[in-house]
């Protein structure tokens, strides 16, 4: 049967095959930062922060 | 040029098509199965004894669906993409045929035995270990078939869809043996080896990575392989699709516990799952736009080419479910959702908007193509698209709306301190949205079913035309 195997050329478009949006990069790019920004303050042995002493000081401003 | 005969190709399409039916069989079950509990959320009354009851046929939809359904239609359209890329037949095609009658067995004993109440009673791994050792062996045996195809394969140049299909084949046999580690006690019960604190990090480590690759990678394997395919537009960049490909790869296995936040899971591993989440936009969207951007190249084909719109739906369902998904692993967001019916809203735009879109697209490229012959009748194919379209939207609103009511009211206090509403009022709230939902699988099934009847009728035209060849 014809379709039984492939060429490379029907899955890949020749002249941007190796483009990378600008927005797309921009994205990756700051969710990088964010992901690291957020690791730093929630790790209790970076910033000391925790769960319990988040959930007493919400009692307090009760 | 091919130096293989026809006859070899044969052999192996039939075995794809042969998981292909057995998957539609379990599916059609399954989706019976889910329509018949959302009826009982709002009509309890109709709770039958035994194998009739909610507990046992929940189990039975989510488990039936996501390894009958799912899994079967995956590695029958795994070997399917496998031969064509790797311009070979399938290394051991005999192993391949096997494991269509492993498959079947697998599935049969796993659900008959959750509609007897014999449970793991791990989420999304509930088949009592006969069950999941049937499915390792299965698992293994595919594994040597694809992996050793692809090794032995006549395509030096790896295309993208093989990259996702070599890492759902390695991440689902390593998560499954480790959330699996149980010591059986009897044919029909077994203890997992794992409790307490660490148990629940195995388990959503394993939960999160089986939707991760069955509903994710897997997926994402077929959209790659079948847009071009039914299209005729290239994928817009092969750099994206690896970085895409690499970035989903590395972050996926870390964020199984933001299924797990404000538990006794230590903070920082909560930390990590949840800044991984967050990281996963990224790579995910590098899919969404490569789909987006091939596209553009010619919109008119979502006229013309009728499976275009399968796929390019079922990748902005993904798209809003990979920005929603990372939102519901904030802490803040977290505690207003989880115990909601938001997370059930998420989980069916998922797989009744993504995985379903997809994978039903594949078999409607796959079938007439086995049988060189065209669909039966695109129309049915529209009205099935429309259908499921409305379906999936009216069940995932009507959930996120009642998840977030329950939230809010589980949520409130009186000045005092004190629960606002129990649990009663919360739930007497729901039953409106409860019966919308069944009202959006009602029309989604029906979808499927027009599927269903489609595939038949194109297999009826196919087998009377070879017939007529002979
Ligand atoms: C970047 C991608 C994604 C992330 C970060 C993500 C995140 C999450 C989170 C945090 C939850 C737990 C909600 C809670 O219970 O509080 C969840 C649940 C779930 N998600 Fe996603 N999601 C993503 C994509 C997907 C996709 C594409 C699917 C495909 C169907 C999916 C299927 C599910 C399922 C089945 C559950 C339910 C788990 C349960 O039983 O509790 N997710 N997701």
């Amino acid at each position: 049967m014809a379709d039984d195997v492939d060429s490379q050329e029907e899955f890949e478009a020749k002249e941007t095959s190796k483009a990378l949006p600008g927005g797309w990069l921009l994205l990756f790019i700051g969710v990088i930062l964010f992901a690291i920004v957020y690791f730093i303050a929630y790790t209790p042995a970076i910033s000391g922060w925790t769960q319990t002493g988040a959930y007493e000081q919400s009692l307090h401003n009760k | 040029m091919s130096v293989y005969k026809m006859g070899d190709y044969h052999y192996d399409n039939q075995t794809v098509r042969k998981f292909i039916y057995s998957s539609i069989f379990w599916g059609v079950l399954a989706l019976i199965a889910g329509v018949w509990i959302s009826i009982l959320f709002w009509a309890p009354g109709l709770n039958g004894p035994g194998w009739l009851t909610y507990g046992r046929l929940r189990s039975f939809h989510v488990n039936v669906m996501a390894f009958g359904l799912v899994l079967g239609a995956l590695i029958g359209i795994f070997y399917y993409i496998t031969i064509r890329l790797t311009k070979r037949p399938l290394l051991f095609p005999k192993i391949a045929r096997f494991t269509v009658y492993l498959f079947n067995l697998a599935i049969a004993v796993g659900g008959w035995g959750l509609l007897m109440g014999y449970t793991k009673s791990l989420a999304y791994n509930e088949f009592e270990w006969p069950a999941s050792l049937l499915i390792v062996i299965l698992w293994v045996l595919m594994a040597v078939v694809i992996l050793g195809t692809i090794i032995k394969r006549k395509e030096e140049q790896m295309y993208i869809s093989l990259w996702y299909i070599i890492a759902t084949v390695v991440t689902l046999a390593v998560i499954y043996v480790v959330n699996n580690l149980v010591v059986p006690a009897g044919l029909f019960k077994s203890y997992p080896v794992f409790a307490g604190v660490n148990g629940a990090n195995v388990e959503w480590w394993y939960g999160h990575n089986a939707v991760g690759s069955e509903l994710t990678m897997a997926t994402l394997a077929l959209f790659y392989y079948f847009l071009p395919k039914s299209t005729g537009l290239p994928i817009y960049s092969h750099r994206l699709s690896i970085i895409a490909f690499w970035s989903l790869i590395f972050a996926y296995l870390w964020a199984g516990a933001h299924h797990l936040v404000y538990t006794p899971i230590p903070d920082w591993i909560q930390t990590v799952a949840i800044a991984m989440s967050i990281f996963l936009i990224a790579p995910s969207w590098g899919s969404v736009v490569n789909g987006f951007y091939t596209v553009r190249e010619d919109w008119g084909r979502m006229r013309t080419h009728y499976l275009t719109k399968f796929f390019i739906l079922g990748i902005t369902f993904y798209g809003i479910q990979t920005v929603q998904g990372p939102t519901q692993a904030l802490r803040v967001v977290s505690s207003l959702i989880h115990y909601t019916d938001w997370v059930v809203g998420h989980v069916h735009m998922g797989a009744m908007g993504w995985d379903a879109l997809v994978i039903t697209g594949a078999i409607y490229y796959i079938i007439p193509k086995i049988y060189d012959t065209e669909i039966y009748s695109e129309k049915i194919a529209n009205t099935h698209f429309w259908l499921v379209l409305t379906g999936q939207i009216i069940y995932s609103i009507t959930m996120w709306i009642a998840g977030i009511q329950e939230g809010a009211m589980q949520k409130a206090v009186n000045p005092d301190g004190t629960l606002k509403y129990t649990w009663d009022q919360i739930v007497a709230k729901d039953i409106p949205y409860w019966q919308f939902r069944t009202l959006g699988g009602v029309i989604f099934v029906a979808g499927m079913l027009f599927f269903v009847y489609n595939i038949l009728m194109t297999v009826r035209k196919g087998n009377a035309l070879v017939a007529s060849k002979a």
